[in-house]
């Protein structure tokens, strides 16, 4: 192979396995909403599209095992779809295992080139005769592959379903085609006047939400199958009064393949997979596709080496070569959303190291920007001014792109621990549900990378030790199966990430006394039960009876606090005994840049992440000396002076200080500080080696006029200060959980 | 002659077309943005054209998304026929058809 067939060949490679594992999810979330009892036409239907696309698309690369096996999946669910066979719990469990297996097929065909270990080699088997079992009773669904080595031709009987004698016909309708007066239906009629329309597919994948779209606009299209004894020129004229508008292509019937070339590469649907589309643009019948992937099986039995379904298909003379490398790079124009469909949206992958090298100068441009503002505004000069604003509105827009480039939504992260806790249920014997929530949260794509080895082990954490046994469950009452839930939401422009379980809470005693015994704790001490949780985070400390595969020996919990404390988070856990355990995650929504709100305390000025600030008050005068609380609205508010705290020196104290009200994790607390100085938006800089250990401090910015700013980190500044500990308060602030077992560890 | 939520369905009566699409739009997305939204009553409409039936699809995505039947009725003859000649059948959540290449969704899920 030469070079430039094997880089081709890993390009393809690349969009095959892109595509099959948004496949594998959709088959994945449909199982499991077929498992929770939805049945509907649609939810199968998704299914068998899925095991299809994975299968023709498989088949693209002579993935023989995957083919076979998905084929077998793929007839189960065909069954399904046409009512024959019901899909039973016991079916959907099976399918799913089968679905894992497919899964497991893709990525190790894929990295091996087509061979199986003997220990996949054995689950195949196994798994296949468990499917077997459907088969008892045959009816409908195409004749299993691997029953029907031979070449089944297409049957007669259905024929007219996807003829080559047909007129093929691909319209997109220009926007504006409804503000002409012009009602697309009508052309439908006007088509079955001329003959007999065969198929038709009416898309509007164009169309946008209905928040966004237009109206007026017209987002249709029409694949349509025509037979009729007309000319081109008859069918075109059908169209007569759109087409200057509107993209139009009519492939008379036996076309030349090149004209099929030319339609796959030009039909905008993103989404088409290959095997559908050479279906659907009439190239071949199904039934010639299906009759590819069987030869191909046969030949990969005979001679262990299965030549790629498309080479199948070419020698049978099916379709040309180059249909084939049409629908392939079709296939690798990327599939990116349904935004501006028709254009050539592609994925580009960019180094991170260069994006992060991009974001960083636009934070340098943010801070040049805000200096060049200064100036201006100082200079008195309108026009100045004016021109600067327009920057300063594109450096923003510029801002937020950069930034949203490197934002992405962490449901596919979540999504992986449904097999993570399946293979839990397996490995375990415990029955296991899991919940997710938000799964369109989106955060900085580093944050999620760096996010998943923690959350796998707190998952893992929860179904072992947190999910008692099913016999254990039973016996305090509770359903038999465990329930896990991820959920992750925006809070106060941070992203909060929950793990909760519904097991036996931690053992507060068995904790407490393993810290005595490591020496942690003194003996005799008395912690709350936040303090006490908290243990749970050191180096080296596990509390299981017994050490399992999955959790338990001792190491761990240190390492997930370590690991998000270094995204500037914070973790927590709240646990009831008998109830459960909650572990909640905070995470910066990016780590690039923040709105901040700058404050002046002596001649020095702070920054203060905008969103934890919630509201500023005057600092009453008649406060008493010393008095370390304010009565906010009837709530006690600590107060905590900066001045001191921050040791700021600098005589010209202000006449009045003001109160800024933060909000620490659910906490509020006052900061007093000398003046309100307003909104600044700012890159952060982190401190260096030699201010790491500073606490209280999160970075360093450099202010307009080339000042630089401290970035207070307002958690760290109340527990220096001794005012966040949960023993200081009494009155938490409503919309937090009332008496939870809290505490910063960050 | 209109679009009124009477309880959780969605009443539309007269013609669903281009000539007031911009209206039913805005009773359509704040028909979908009701949680409790619970389908179309289209047994008073009396034309469907492209316009209107670019809403349906909409109102057909939304209601699989969430999981509802589109029509709580069975809907008006110029409805059923304007989804006939656009073969997508009367709920709007068609069948995958014989040969699967004439199921709408068909390859582009």
């Amino acid at each position: 192979m030469s070079t430039l067939q094997a880089a081709m060949r890993e390009r393809m490679v690349q969009t095959f396995l892109a595509e099959a594992r948004d496949l594998l999810r959709d088959l994945d979330d449909g199982l499991r909403q077929m498992r929770a009892g939805d049945h509907g036409r649609d939810v199968v239907a998704r299914l068998f599209r899925a095991a299809h696309s994975i299968k023709g698309s498989g088949g693209m690369f002579g993935l023989a095992p995957l083919v076979g096996f998905t084929h077998v999946v793929e007839n189960l669910l065909d069954r399904v779809r046409a009512g024959t066979l019901a899909p039973t719990e016991g079916l959907v469990v099976d399918l799913q295992a089968a679905c894992d297996h497919i899964a497991d097929l893709v990525e190790v065909l894929v990295a091996d080139r087509g061979a199986l270990d003997p220990a996949l080699a054995d689950r195949d088997a196994s798994l296949r005769e468990a499917l077997a079992r459907y088969d008892a009773a045959p009816g409908a669904g195409r004749a299993p592959v691997a029953e029907a080595p031979a070449r089944t031709m297409p049957a007669t009987g259905n024929g007219a379903m996807h003829p080559c004698d047909c007129w093929h016909i691909s319209v997109r309708l220009g926007a504006d085609v409804h503000r002409y007066g012009i009602n697309p239906l009508s052309f439908i009629r006007d088509l079955e006047s001329l003959g007999e329309i065969t198929c038709l597919l009416t898309l509007a994948d164009a169309m946008p939400d209905i928040g966004e779209m237009d109206p007026e606009a017209c987002y249709l299209g029409f694949e349509i199958d025509l037979r009729a004894d007309v000319d081109k020129r008859r069918i075109a004229e059908v169209f007569d009064f759109v087409q200057d508008c509107s993209e139009l292509r009519i492939l008379p019937p036996r076309s030349r393949v090149a004209d099929f070339v030319e339609l796959i590469r030009e039909l905008p649907e993103p989404d088409a997979r290959l095997g559908e589309l050479l279906v659907l643009a009439g190239t071949l019948t199904r039934e010639e596709l299906d009759a590819g992937l069987a030869t191909q099986h046969a030949e990969a039995v005979s001679t262990g080496a299965p030549p790629p379904l498309g080479e199948v298909l070419v020698e049978q003379q099916v379709i040309a070569p180059e249909v084939v490398q049409a629908g392939l790079d079709k296939q690798a124009q990327v599939r990116a959303t349904g935004a501006a469909p028709g254009a050539d949206a592609a994925f580009i992958r960019v180094r991170a190291d260069q994006l992060d090298a991009l974001i960083n100068r636009v934070g340098e441009l943010v801070i040049a920007g805000a200096g060049a503002q200064l100036l201006a505004d100082c200079s008195g000069q309108a026009a100045l001014r004016e021109a600067q604003a327009q920057v300063a509105e594109l450096v923003e827009d510029i801002r937020e792109r950069a930034l949203r480039l490197r934002m992405v939504p962490i449901g596919e992260t979540f999504a992986r621990f449904h097999r993570v806790v399946r293979d839990i249920e397996r490995d375990l014997g415990k029955g296991i549900d899991l919940e997710i929530e938000g799964g369109d949260t989106e955060l900085d794509k580093s944050v999620v990378d760096r996010l998943a080895d923690p959350l796998v082990h707190l998952v893992r954490n929860a179904a072992d030790h947190g999910l008692e046994t099913t016999a254990a469950r039973l016996a305090a009452g509770k359903p038999a199966r465990g329930r896990i839930r991820l959920s992750a939401s925006h809070e106060g422009g941070q992203v909060l990430i929950e793990i909760s379980d519904d097991g036996r809470g931690l053992d507060r005693d068995r904790i407490l006394a393993k810290g005595i015994e490591r020496g942690v704790v003194q003996a005799g001490a008395v912690l709350t039960d936040a303090e006490v949780f908290a243990l749970i985070f050191e180096a080296g400390f596990s509390t299981a009876a017994e050490v399992t595969d999955l959790s338990g020996r001792g190491v761990g919990m240190d390492v997930v606090r370590r690991n998000i404390a270094g995204m500037r988070g914070t973790i927590e856990l709240d646990s009831r005994a008998g109830e459960g355990t909650t572990v909640r995650i905070r995470l910066p929504l990016t780590l690039a840049i923040i709105d901040g709100f700058l404050i002046g305390v002596g001649n020095a000025v702070f920054v203060l992440p905008l969103e934890r600030v919630v509201e500023c008050i005057e600092l009453p005068s008649a406060l008493r000396e010393g008095q370390g609380y304010l009565d906010l609205r009837g709530h006690a508010l600590p107060l905590l002076p900066l001045r001191e705290q921050l040791q700021v020196g600098g005589t010209k104290r202000s006449r009045r200080q003001s109160v800024v009200v933060v909000d620490c994790d659910g906490y509020r607390v006052g900061l007093v500080v000398d003046a309100l100085l307003g909104e600044f938006q700012t890159v952060i800089k982190p401190l260096g080696p030699l201010f790491a250990h500073l606490k209280g401090i999160s970075g360093s910015t450099i202010l307009g006029s080339g000042e630089v700013a401290l970035i207070l980190d307002v958690n760290e500044l109340a527990v220096a200060a001794g005012r966040c500990d949960s023993r200081s308060f009494s009155d938490r602030q409503p919309g937090t959980p009332v008496a939870s077992a809290s505490s910063m560890v960050s | 002659m209109g679009a009124e939520m009477r309880g959780s369905i969605l009443h539309v009566d007269g013609d669903l077309t281009i000539a007031v699409a911009t209206a039913r739009r805005h009773a359509f997305a704040a028909a979908l943005a009701d949680p409790g939204f619970g389908g179309l009553d289209l047994s008073g409409v009396t034309a469907l054209d492209g316009a209107g039936l670019q809403l349906l699809m909409l109102a057909a995505r939304h209601a699989r998304r969430v999981g509802i039947m589109l029509m709580a009725t069975p809907p008006s003859r110029a409805v059923r026929e304007s989804l006939a000649v656009a073969r997508l059948d009367a709920d709007l959540q068609p069948l995958p058809r014989q040969g699967g290449a004439c199921d709408p969704e068909g390859g582009r899920a």
